[in-house]
């Protein structure tokens, strides 16, 4: 009976703050856009992880028509692979602690490099994502913006 | 006697060394997604089969899997789904290893069943044996679907230790 107390007990008052926890990092999932202007990337979610893909770009096409591809991958049997729609960033978790996003990457497709990644919530409208080589000291910090609907 | 201890240690590294053999396996498909609108979409797929339902059959135990590469991917469109349906990115994740790109196609050519072109060195093993394992499909597609079951056929291949 005891056992079944502190299990009731348990769940009481864990469930709460599992929510609260799992509100938190979705606040995430969005469409967001670079300080650049010139690209949406919608994040979401599959299992425990965030990812962020390409959904829009102001010039989603080369000079001479086609659709951007991602022609600076390392790996060129993948140079084929189209730039929007593409998952930029990947695997990012959300540390509770430290209220951050990390553990993830980030790929910049101008030079097919993937750098570490990881996410601040500056307030529900505005991400601070840092892209760094090792340690986060050394890297590039970009503030995107929420997009929101228009009513 | 140093050439005798040599000999030995020759023989004796022999004896632990095995040589790699081949299995392939077949595997199927469905990925699953609803709500799709013109656009990025995914299509995705729990993970149905661990390692050791995969190489059961064959007698093998997961210790002597070396690697899992893949060595075609095949996709199945309907034609309402090749209609709307621009280029294919399949893709692996599991809870404890990051998401990697199997295999990708754009444009996507004539027929109801497409290959997709593989990525270099793909090996699958650490997400067959971790939990959370998850096939996804990132599909453009150029209309919307309420929703979309596309079937893919992978031929895997097992490289293991013969005992």
């Amino acid at each position: 009976m005891s056992r079944l107390l502190a299990v009731l007990l348990f769940a009481l008052f864990s469930s709460p703050a599992l929510m609260a926890q799992s509100q938190d990092a979705d606040k995430l999932i969005g469409v967001w856009q670079p300080s650049d202007g010139r690209s949406y990337l919608k994040i979401d979610k599959i299992g425990n992880k965030f990812y962020g893909r390409v959904v829009w770009l102001k010039e989603p096409n080369e000079e001479d028509g086609s659709p951007k591809l991602d022609k600076n991958n390392p790996d060129e049997s993948l140079r084929s692979t189209p730039l929007k729609g593409y998952r930029v960033m990947k695997d990012l978790v959300y540390d509770e602690e430290v209220k951050l996003w990390l553990y993830g990457t980030i790929y910049d497709p101008k030079n097919g490099t993937t750098y570490n990644c990881k996410i601040e919530l500056m307030d529900d409208n505005k991400i601070e994502v840092r892209g760094f080589v090792g340690t986060a000291v050394f890297g590039r910090t970009d503030v995107w913006t929420r997009l929101q609907k228009k009513k | 006697m140093r050439k005798i201890i040599f000999f030995l240690g020759f023989i004796a590294l022999a004896a632990c060394s095995a040589d790699l053999a081949q299995l392939e396996v077949e595997k199927n498909l469905m990925l699953q997604g609803e709500m799709l609108f013109e656009g990025a979409n995914t299509l995705s797929m729990d993970n149905d089969q661990d390692l050791i339902t995969l190489i059961e059959e064959a007698g093998l135990t997961t210790d002597q899997v070396e690697s899992v590469g893949i060595s075609e991917a095949k996709i199945t469109l309907n034609s309402s789904e090749k209609s709307i349906a621009e280029s294919l990115l399949l893709q692996i994740v599991s809870d404890n290893n990051e998401l990697i790109t199997l295999g990708t196609l754009n444009p996507l050519p004539e027929g109801a069943i497409v290959d997709l072109k593989l990525a270099e060195e793909i090996d699958i093993k650490p997400y067959l044996e971790d939990s959370g394992c998850t096939w996804v499909l990132d599909l453009n597609l150029s209309g919307d679907a309420n929703e979309m079951a596309i079937k893919s056929k992978i031929k895997l291949v097992v490289n293991y230790k013969e005992n």
